[in-house]
Formats: structure tokens, sequence, C-alpha cells
């Protein structure tokens, strides 16, 4: 766990050209080791949704290093970042994006379509993943059956599937009720507490208070960066 | 991405859009079919025509009055209208001598014809008269239902003697037998010697039951009242031998007509190989166009296709992004799309190629000819099919695979 996982040096994103740019990250430094359960707040705007985009190897910096496990990361073309992605990456949205008329078996084995993994083993390492979200009973509905609770488990399963060593979770609670927002950040505890990294972006406080980092954004610059003791 | 769960993948989409699918297929089905039809009907109808040329057998060559430009490329100045009244009897006579044409085995002649009604049991026959020769039957391999041709006495002596067809026996006499009897045409008697069934070779559909035969000179000199033929046709010892004889006859006609230059020929010799090959070249120039102008259809198929994909990215484009992120390289988007488009057209086109088939059968059935499916047939419809599916399909899902992840995950 003492290894560093990610490695951000003078990073900067902007958009636009010449007269119309906005900046959206200024001059970031930001060091993550393995293990970490980190928040990233910040109001809308702030750039905390670019830093987890870039971070997910969503986005390309436009200035400044990015290191992954000590390899830099801003030369490589978009299939190697693909790659990547599926490799070390798992990712977990605010409005779930789930294959709608796809099941959820389906929609959990799909990261391991993109890694060459036979139907059989797909489906095997699925139904293991849905197990750990407590939705094994649930294999074969379609997305729209289910709760919004379930849906985000689902897509929490999806993330989990190919064992990343990160999981980024973009609002993971937006959508749904305090009793489901508890529920999704205890399964993320939980995997925290066996070893995943945990970036996590979100506005509310009581969702933050789970990570045990607190990064925050304000226009694009970095203002604090705390530890936090989690009950 | 293994290439089964791709398939399998496509067929959910497709699925999933079921009506807009069919429609989509139809634009495929309706250009593909129409393809086949017109080229399996095509090749049909070339092969039933060279049969029937072929039935000619192929040791036969057609002399006819005027020249043509070029080898064989020009049709005859005859065929086109023109009177030309350089070929006579004493020509064809010349060509009969095997002094002249060694290789010659018999040789036919016929006049102009005319027309004349000929007053039958239930009112007027109209009838086209043609003069012949005696060996003109055998050349043009007609059965006799009952009696027999006239002979060259009676070309020698411009006896009124004639064959009639047997529609025009069921016209004039009904049941019974008109050999022995006398028809008037054109103020003579003449006495009928046979009666023939339909008439060999080419026919395109006249009906040729109603025609008329009398011996070359009587026609010449009573009825059209000329002394020129239309065509004479002459029959060599062996296939192999055609072109020699030609040269032959072609000396020998310029030697009779004092022509110099073969520029200035007045007459125009066709083999059957001439034929065939004139036959070939329209018949194929003819499927040609039709199917080219169905392939249009089958392009307007497929620029529906396109639509369809280009639509299809739009709406798909979150599922896009999401299956960036989750780690989808450029080919495994561009695959995805491709497969759809190609499996929407091959599945069109295998629909579209049996109703082509089925229509080319139904056609053949009422043309009259037997259902002929080559080779080529089978495969340009494929390729059509498998080629049209990458073009339309390209543009799309090269779209869809260059979306940046973000932006397509933002897309509402």
């Amino acid at each position: 766990m003492e290894q560093t996982l990610i490695k951000l040096q003078n990073l900067s994103k902007v958009y636009g050209k010449a007269a119309a740019i906005t900046t959206a990250l200024s001059q970031i430094d930001l060091s993550i080791v393995g293990g970490e359960f980190i928040a990233i707040m910040g109001s809308s705007g702030s750039g905390k949704s670019t830093l987890m985009h870039i971070l997910g190897l969503l986005d390309r910096p436009s200035s400044g290093e990015y290191s992954l496990d000590e390899n830099l990361v801003s030369h490589l073309s978009d299939n190697q970042l693909a790659a990547l992605r599926n490799k070390k990456m798992g990712f977990v949205f605010q409005s779930f994006n789930l294959l709608a008329r796809t099941t959820v078996l389906e929609n959990v084995a799909l990261p391991l379509i993109y890694r060459g993994v036979s139907t059989a083993q797909r489906r095997q390492l699925a139904k293991a993943a849905l197990t750990k979200v407590n939705l094994a009973h649930k294999l074969l509905s379609l997305p729209n059956e289910l709760s919004g609770g379930e849906q985000q488990r689902v897509a929490i399963a999806r993330a989990l599937v190919t064992d990343p060593q990160i999981i980024f979770a973009d609002e993971p609670t937006g959508n749904l009720d305090s009793k489901n927002s508890l529920e999704v950040m205890d399964i993320f505890t939980q995997l925290n507490a066996a070893g995943k990294t945990i970036i996590l972006v979100t506005h509310e406080d009581d969702i933050a208070e789970f990570a045990n980092r607190l990064i925050k954004l304000q226009d694009g610059l970095l203002v604090s960066d705390s530890a936090q003791n989690n009950f | 991405m293994d290439f089964l769960t791709n398939i399998r993948m496509s067929f959910a989409a497709l699925f999933v859009n079921k009506v807009r699918t069919l429609l989509t297929l139809l634009g495929i089905i309706i250009g593909i079919s129409s393809v086949v039809m017109i080229v399996s009907s095509g090749e049909g109808v070339q092969s039933f025509i060279l049969k029937q040329i072929q039935g000619l057998g192929t040791n036969t060559m057609t002399i006819m009055p005027g020249g043509s430009e070029g080898e064989t490329s020009g049709p005859p100045a005859a065929v086109m209208g023109v009177t030309v009244t350089t070929l006579t009897l004493a020509d064809a006579e010349a060509i009969a001598d095997t002094r002249n044409v060694p290789d010659v085995l018999d040789v036919a002649a016929s006049s102009p014809s005319g027309q004349a009604s000929i007053q039958g049991s239930e009112g007027d026959v109209f009838t086209t008269i043609f003069g012949v020769t005696p060996n003109y039957f055998d050349i043009a391999s007609t059965d006799f239902i009952t009696g027999s041709a006239f002979d060259n006495d009676d070309v020698k002596s411009m006896n009124k003697v004639v064959v009639i067809g047997s529609g025009l026996q069921d016209k004039i006499f009904g049941d019974e037998d008109a050999v022995g009897k006398k028809i008037k045409i054109l103020n003579y008697a003449y006495r009928i010697v046979g009666v023939v069934g339909d008439i060999g070779g080419v026919t395109f559909g006249v009906d040729t039951s109603k025609w008329a035969y009398v011996p070359v000179t009587t026609a010449q000199k009573l009825i059209v009242g000329v002394d020129y033929l239309m065509e004479i046709v002459v029959r060599v010892t062996s296939e192999d031998r055609i072109e020699a004889a030609k040269a032959d006859i072609q000396n020998l006609l310029r030697e009779r007509h004092k022509i110099n230059d073969s520029k200035n020929d007045d007459f125009t010799i066709r083999t059957i190989k001439d034929a065939l090959e004139i036959i070939t070249l329209i018949t194929g120039a003819l499927t040609l166009f039709l199917a080219a102008i169905a392939a249009i259809s089958l392009f307007v198929g497929g620029i529906g296709i396109m639509n369809i994909m280009l639509v299809s990215v739009t709406e798909r484009t979150r599922e896009i992004g999401l299956r960036k992120a989750l780690g989808a390289r450029y080919r495994d988007i561009l695959w995805q799309f491709l497969l759809e488009s190609i499996l929407l057209t091959c599945i069109g086109g295998s629909i579209g190629f049996l109703f082509g088939i089925i229509g080319g059968v139904v056609v053949a059935h009422f043309g009259g000819w037997a259902f002929h499916l080559s080779i080529f047939s089978v495969i340009l419809p494929l390729l059509m099919t498998i080629v049209f599916g990458v073009i339309f399909g390209l543009y799309p899902a090269i779209k869809a695979a260059k979306l940046d992840p973000i932006v397509a995950l933002r897309y509402e």
C-alpha cells in the first residue's frame, strides 16, 4: 500500500482556443497510493469531473504529467488507454449507464468482452461479481425491472468484474435515496477494506465522509487535501 | 472481442427495432431480387435464343443482298428496309456448283415475300407467301404434317404449287386433308402439295403456321413481281469448312457482280457463328443494362441502410461512450457497427436472392424458356450485398468508433 499508484505533476486542462479559453484544471499536483479511499469535492464547474476523467484515462490533460504505476500515460494512444482502463479501472456513473434490453448478467460481463474472455468464463466471473453485491438472484432480470439501488449495484458489479486496482465513482449516489445511498457506500467501504483504491466524486458532505482522504477543488485549483478519520 | 459475441450483439441490436429493421431490409430485398431476376432471365433468354439458332445447324450461312459496314457489326442494307436487287437465282445456282464452291452441300433461296388473302371456309385468311427452293424446308428443318415439298422441276417450270402452314390448313379446310386441293392466290389457282408445322429457326414469337410457300420462280413472277432474291441460305459439308466456303462465295459473288473492292460489296454473308456472336452481344448488353437499373434500386436500399445506421449510432451514443470507458478499442466499436450493417444486407440479400429466383422461375415459365442460374448470377448478388454492407456501413461505423468517450457519456 506504500507504492505510489497515481502521480499528477503540474497538470492543467483547458478547453477552447485563444480568446474563448476556459481553464478547467490548473496546475494540479497530486499523489495517490494504492488502497486509498478518496473523495473529490467541489461545486459544479470546479473541475472535479474533469479531474476524474483525466485520472480515469477518459480525457487527456492539456499540460503536465500523469503517471500511473510509475509509467507516464500522456503519450499513449487511444487504444492503449482503452486497454489500460479495461485492465486497471472500473467505473460507476451517476446514471448507472446500464444497457437497456440487456440482462443484468450480460451488463456485468460487458468489460470482459473487450478482454477476450470466453463466454463461459464471462458468465462465471459476472455471476461472482453479482454475488458480491447481493444480486445473484437477479442474473436474468433487465435493468428496467430493478430499483435504482439495485441498478447501481449492478453497475458496481460491472466495475468489479475485471478485478481492477482503482474504482472511479462519479456521483454514484446522485440518483439514489438515502437508504440506497448508504447501501452503495457500504459496498465501496467494503471494497476499500479489501484493498481497492476508490476515487469518488461527490458534492454531498455525508457521502464524502466515507472516504479517508478529502480533496477539494475550486475553480480548477486544488484548494485542500486532507486526511480524515472515518468513524 | 470474439466474432461470435459480436454477431450475437448485432442480432440483438437489430431485433430491438423490428419494424425499422424490416423496412430497411425491404430496400435491399427489392434491390437484390431484381438483380437476380433480371440477370437470370437475361441468361435464360440468351441460351433460349442461342439454342434456337444452333438448331439451324452451325454449318449454315446466310447471304443477304446489300453490303454492311464492317465485318459483323452493322446490319445489311436489306434488313434496314432498303430494297436491294443485287442477289439473283443465278447467283444461288452458281454457289451451288461445287466447281465454284467445293465445300457446298446445298443451297436454298427465297424471294421477297408477298401478301395475299385466300378464300377460306369462314371468310378470307390473310397470309404471307414466300417463294423458296425445295431444299429450303430441309435446311430450316421443317416437319411435313402431310404431303411433301415441291421439287426442282416445279421451280424450273414455275408451277403453281403451294405448301401451306398448319394454321392456314385449319382456317381454310378445317379437319379435311388439304393435299391435292386447290387454293386461289392472286387470281391463280395453286395445287396444295404439302402441309407443314412450325418453321424451324428463330421466329421471335411470329405465328409462322399461317405462312404459305410457293416455288421461288413462281413467287418472283406471279406474286411479288421481281427478279431478285431476299436471301440465299448455304449449307456446307462441315462446320470447320465454313470460313473457307465463305471466302469462296465472296470471291464468286464479287466476280459475278464485278466488284473489285470488298468495301463495295453488294451482299452480306452471315454465318451462324456471326449471328451467335451478335445475339450474345445484344442480349448480354441488354441484361447488363437492366441489371444496372436494378442495381440503382439496390443502391437506394444501401443508402437506406446508411441512414438507419447513422440514426442508430446517434441513438446509442451513450452506449458507445460506456463501451469505450469499459475498454472497447476503436476497432471493437467499428466492427460492432460494421457487422450490424453487413448482417442487415446479408439477411436482406438472402431473402432478396430467394425472391429473385422465384421471380426468375415465374418469368421463365411465362416467357417459355428454361430457368437458368449461372455461377455469375449467384456470385454477383452475394458480392454486391457484402460490398454494399461494408460501403454503407463504414461511414456510420467510423463515426461511432471515433466518438470521444466523455462526450458520448455526457450525451443525452
